[in-house]
């Protein structure tokens, strides 16, 4: 866990009461790709200020980037005068990004914030099954990396495994795989990827 | 002096010739008897003392008999006869018996305890099962059952006990449990008792004494008299008791007879036992409490009773065998939930937590146990339960055996039904394809106490199977506070089932939350 993650963490945890009845947002996605050859986002659903559900099903993604056979994504909240909660998750089946490079079976982000008296956040149910990056698995079956994980990709720049970033007493954003592409030889940033991503927030 | 009733002695000879078992000793009577066959069994309603009649009187005659005026033995019951006499020892009488207006009965009375000494004697008879008489009471004495002794040679003086028992078993080589009989004297008050014998629990002891004297007469403790007690003429004293033993056990009942030395006598004494009838048989089952109107998903309450009973329809106790139910008549389609097969205990299973899923009316229960007939219950209705006013909504992931789940939800029950409100869910396990389940139509929702302190919401309606194949759900989320809200203690849970072909569970979350307003 990264000293930045640790303090937002504490104050977020810490923040103390916050208004009831307070707004909620959320957002899923179940793919973002930027880079000079493609722009897409896939399966985004964001949940409206007062609450409710929103999810959507994509059925295969097949992009020179990502591939992925089926995802689904949801975000859900409700307010009211005792508490305002809010959470998503991202689901993805046979994920396979920059042709191999990273692969898993299942990805899942998932993220749960309220206000409720005391207001907080956590990232629990994320996962990935058979994580595989650079063709080496990682962990074994249902698997979550520390928080923040980074890992370099030989030639294509680096990723960021269960990425967290935390904002404010119960805002949270987990994406659980996010490669940062850069020039071999310049080492400037050339595009993003972010597959199974997964934010909430309750009062922020 | 005849204590009670009346006492006919007929003159008549008859050649029937009886070797006497009992002996005499002064000091230390021999004794004679054998154990009691094990019986394990107790009667079920117990034994029981019915009718009983006695007297003696010198009869100068071959026969004693005494009818049960004015009433006569329950059929079925057992009779148990005692003579005794003065005379020979080889003189054991022959049993029968008939109606007082001569009509032959035909009962079998079988010998099962004789003693003699010093020319006094005694002979004790059972019959059971006896049959072939009218029940009921007689005033005016022709329907009277009487109990004859025919003896092969005249006696000088004698008498005759006689006393009838329900709950004996009615076959007689199971019901007679052995005897012991014994014989002695003394110049001083002396303790006559025949010997232990064992009966089995729930039997009945039965003991006979006789002295050539007439002296004082102490009964045994913890026995009845029987026939209001002793009897006696200037001849002879008699005394009958019986006791009914809740457990098995010896039993030798003990009289004192206060000898002395101006009036020295000789004693006899007999014990028998008799088995009660073995408890019977169950042969069918009966709902005792029947099932009542309930809700949808609701538990049965009073808890639906049936009870093993045999052919008289009394419930068998010692039934404890597993009765099942299930669904007999299903006009909803329902499905029961629950402990289905429960053991019977004093023969009564109790289904405590039985409930239906699915509104009808007119449903049936059917109950089944091995070897038993069956029932059928009484009709009754499942209503839709009241709907609630509730709002829940929620998200996040379970882990069910079906494979990685996560689901979404938003139900608003303040109007309807229909609902608003939306629901899907995903799943997929290994590498079998993802399962996407997503609500068309909500058109019911609960509400219920979660036991961990917190509450639940259930919704049913249709749902899309994979964007094609519409089905039946019914989906629970139970906000039990973790994280986020004041409701109980403990984690979130959620469930869903199509159509009973996909089932989750109720499981608890591992990510995400519920967050569900009452």
């Amino acid at each position: 866990m990264t000293r930045l993650t640790t303090l937002l963490l504490t104050l977020g945890l810490s923040a103390g009461a916050l208004q009831a009845q307070t707004p909620v947002s959320g957002q899923a996605l179940g793919a973002a790709v930027r880079t000079p050859a493609t722009n897409l986002q896939s399966g985004q659903v964001t949940l409206p200020s007062e609450g409710g559900f929103v999810a959507a099903d994509v059925d295969a993604l097949s992009a020179p980037e990502v591939m992925v056979d089926a995802l689904t994504t949801m975000t859900s909240g409700a307010t009211d005068t005792q508490a305002s909660t809010a959470q998503s998750t991202a689901h993805l089946e046979n994920v396979n990004v920059l042709n191999g490079v990273i692969t898993a079976e299942t990805v899942i982000a998932a993220t749960s914030s309220w206000v409720s008296g005391a207001a907080g956040w956590n990232a629990e149910g994320s996962s990935f099954t058979n994580l595989t990056v650079n063709g080496v698995p990682l962990g074994s079956g249902d698997y979550l990396p520390a928080p923040n994980t980074r890992v370099d990709l030989l030639g294509v720049g680096y990723a960021v495994l269960n990425e967290q970033i935390a904002s404010g007493a119960s805002g949270i954003t987990v994406n659980m795989i996010h490669v940062v592409l850069r020039n071999a030889l310049t080492g400037l940033t050339t595009g993003e990827i972010i597959v199974a991503s997964a934010s909430s927030s309750a009062g922020n | 002096m005849s204590k009670r009733t009346t006492l006919s002695v007929l003159a008549g000879l008859l050649g029937a010739t009886l070797v006497p078992v009992g002996c005499r000793e002064s000091v230390s009577p021999e004794r004679r008897g054998h154990p009691a066959p094990a019986f394990a069994a107790a009667a079920a309603t117990g034994i029981a003392l019915d009718q009983q009649n006695g007297a003696l009187g010198p009869t100068n005659s071959t026969m004693i008999r005494k009818g049960f005026n004015p009433t006569n033995p329950r059929l079925g019951s057992a009779i148990i006869a005692t003579f005794y006499w003065l005379g020979s020892t080889n003189i054991i009488p022959t049993v029968s018996d008939h109606l007082a207006d001569g009509t032959p009965v035909g009962n079998t009375y079988h010998l099962v305890a004789n003693v003699s000494a010093d020319n006094i004697a005694m002979a004790t008879f059972v019959a059971t099962d006896v049959q072939n008489f009218p029940e009921g009471t007689f005033p005016t004495g022709e329907k009277i059952l009487v109990v004859e002794a025919t003896f092969s040679a005249q006696i000088a003086d004698g008498g005759v006990l006689i006393s009838s028992y329900t709950g004996v078993d009615p076959v007689f080589a199971q019901a007679f449990g052995g005897f012991a009989a014994a014989s002695g004297s003394g110049s001083a008050p002396t303790i006559a008792h025949p010997g232990a014998i064992g009966v089995n629990a729930g039997a009945l002891a039965y003991g006979a004494t006789m002295a050539n004297v007439v002296v004082g007469l102490t009964p045994p403790a913890d026995f009845t008299p029987l026939n209001g007690g002793p009897m006696s003429n200037n001849a002879i004293k008699t005394d009958g008791d019986f006791a009914v033993r809740a457990s098995a056990g010896l039993v030798d009942p003990q009289w004192t007879w206060d000898f002395d030395q101006g009036h020295p006598g000789t004693w006899l004494a007999s014990a028998i036992a008799l088995n009660p009838a073995p408890p019977p048989a169950a042969t069918h089952l009966v709902f005792t409490v029947q099932p009542s109107n309930t809700t949808a998903g609701g538990t049965i309450s009073p808890a639906v009773q049936v009870a093993a009973q045999d052919d008289a329809g009394t419930t068998v106790v010692g039934f404890g065998g597993d009765i099942t139910i299930a669904l007999g008549t299903n006009p909803g389609g329902g499905t029961l939930s629950g402990t289905a097969t429960v053991t019977a205990a004093n023969g009564v299973a109790t289904f405590s937590n039985l409930s239906i899923d699915k509104v009808g009316n007119g449903y049936t229960l059917a109950a089944t146990a091995t070897g038993l007939t069956g029932a059928t219950s009484a009709q009754f209705n499942i209503a839709a339960p009241p709907q609630a006013r509730a709002q829940v909504s929620g998200g996040g992931r379970i882990d069910p055996s079906i494979g990685k789940t996560t689901f979404g939800f938003n139900m608003d029950g303040r109007s309807g039904p229909p609902f608003q409100g939306e629901m899907q869910v995903v799943y997929h396990g290994g590498t079998s394809a993802m399962t996407r389940i997503h609500s068309l139509v909500i058109d019911g929702l609960t509400s219920s106490p979660d036991p961990r302190g917190g509450v639940c919401i259930t919704w049913t309606g249709s749902a899309r199977i994979n964007n094609s194949d519409q089905r039946r759900f019914t989906a629970t989320a139970c906000d039990n506070g973790q994280p986020g809200s004041s409701h109980g203690t403990g984690p979130d849970r959620f469930g869903i089932s199509v159509d009973g072909s996909i089932s989750t569970g109720l499981t608890d979350l591992k990510g995400g939350n519920t967050h569900a307003r009452p």
